[in-house]
């Protein structure tokens, strides 16, 4: 019998993120996983029962990560204006900090995995965002629009940035690089065109 | 339910726990089709040791993964190979 060790589950999990982000969901496999952490494929089902279950197993870390740090000083009572901010420097700071880990949760929305990583997406977080819309709308900081409208104007922006950040240019050609500058930029047209 | 949780805690315990020792056996296999787990399922039925099994169908090496209370390897390969599969221990 082998013992389970949980550095060398994390080693695991950190690999086959990097693997995913890399290569797609399709391009990993257990063999190639176990090559790059240098251990055999055996020992990868000590801890994972299959590629499904790591897979999934990932995506409940990363979308708990994801909560926690885009709700980190964050309140759903703030201001419009200064909610979004918060959300976008903690959404930025995530996304540029764990490029891997955002990658791997872009990859997961594209799969047959997206229905279940969103009923992973912790309560609290969901009710958050819910009530900082809603005291928006009632205290006439934000103008009531359809979910995704509200979400192509509000979120949608900063993630093209970032999108642009890691493909190191824009449109064009361009070269680019994200800076906090740029981003309250478009953080302040963004709040604009949300404006009642 | 309670079985269940002592046996999940039990499978990542040190060796030394062996009143419910649990082996973790996995098995490069072709098994891939519905049907074929349909086989597999009859033959692992008899097994008592076998606590619970799966095929990972997603991965190249169709690993059958076994989670036993005894280290039936052997008995394994001759059932899987018997009913029509290839099956080879992974080993570390």
């Amino acid at each position: 019998m082998r013992k389970r060790d949980i550095q060398k589950e994390k080693l695991l999990r950190q690999k086959a993120l990097k693997m995913v982000a890399k290569d797609g969901l399709e391009g990993l496999s257990m063999q190639k996983l176990a090559k790059a952490a240098g251990i055999s494929p055996a020992t990868i089902y000590i801890y994972f029962e299959s590629k499904e279950d790591l897979i999934l197993q990932l995506c409940s870390e990363m979308v708990t990560k994801m909560s926690e740090a885009t709700l980190k000083n964050f309140d759903p009572n703030m201001s419009f204006a200064e909610g979004l901010k918060v959300q976008w420097m903690n959404r930025a700071k995530y996304c540029l900090k764990y490029p891997h880990q955002a990658h791997f949760m872009e990859q997961i929305k594209h799969s047959s995995y997206h229905e279940k990583s969103l009923q992973m997406m912790e309560g609290t977080f969901r009710k958050s965002m819910q009530e900082f819309v809603i005291n928006a709308i009632v205290r006439k900081e934000l103008i009531k629009v359809p979910l995704e409208v509200f979400w192509s104007v509000a979120y949608a922006p900063l993630y093209n940035l970032v999108r642009f950040h890691n493909m190191g240019k824009s449109v064009g050609g361009h070269k680019f690089q994200f800076s906090e500058a740029i981003m309250l930029e478009t953080l302040n047209l963004v709040l604009k065109a949300l404006k009642p | 339910m309670l079985s269940e949780v002592s046996e999940s805690i039990s499978q990542y315990s040190s060796s030394n726990d062996d009143h419910s020792a649990v082996f973790i056996l996995v098995f490069k296999t072709n098994i891939s089709t519905a049907k074929d787990i349909k086989t597999i399922e009859s033959v692992l039925a008899d097994l008592y040791a076998v606590k619970r099994w799966n095929v990972d169908k997603h991965d190249v090496d169709k690993v059958l993964r076994i989670v036993a209370n005894s280290d039936i390897t052997s008995t394994i390969i001759t059932l899987i190979i018997q009913a029509g599969f290839q099956c080879e221990e992974l080993t570390d």
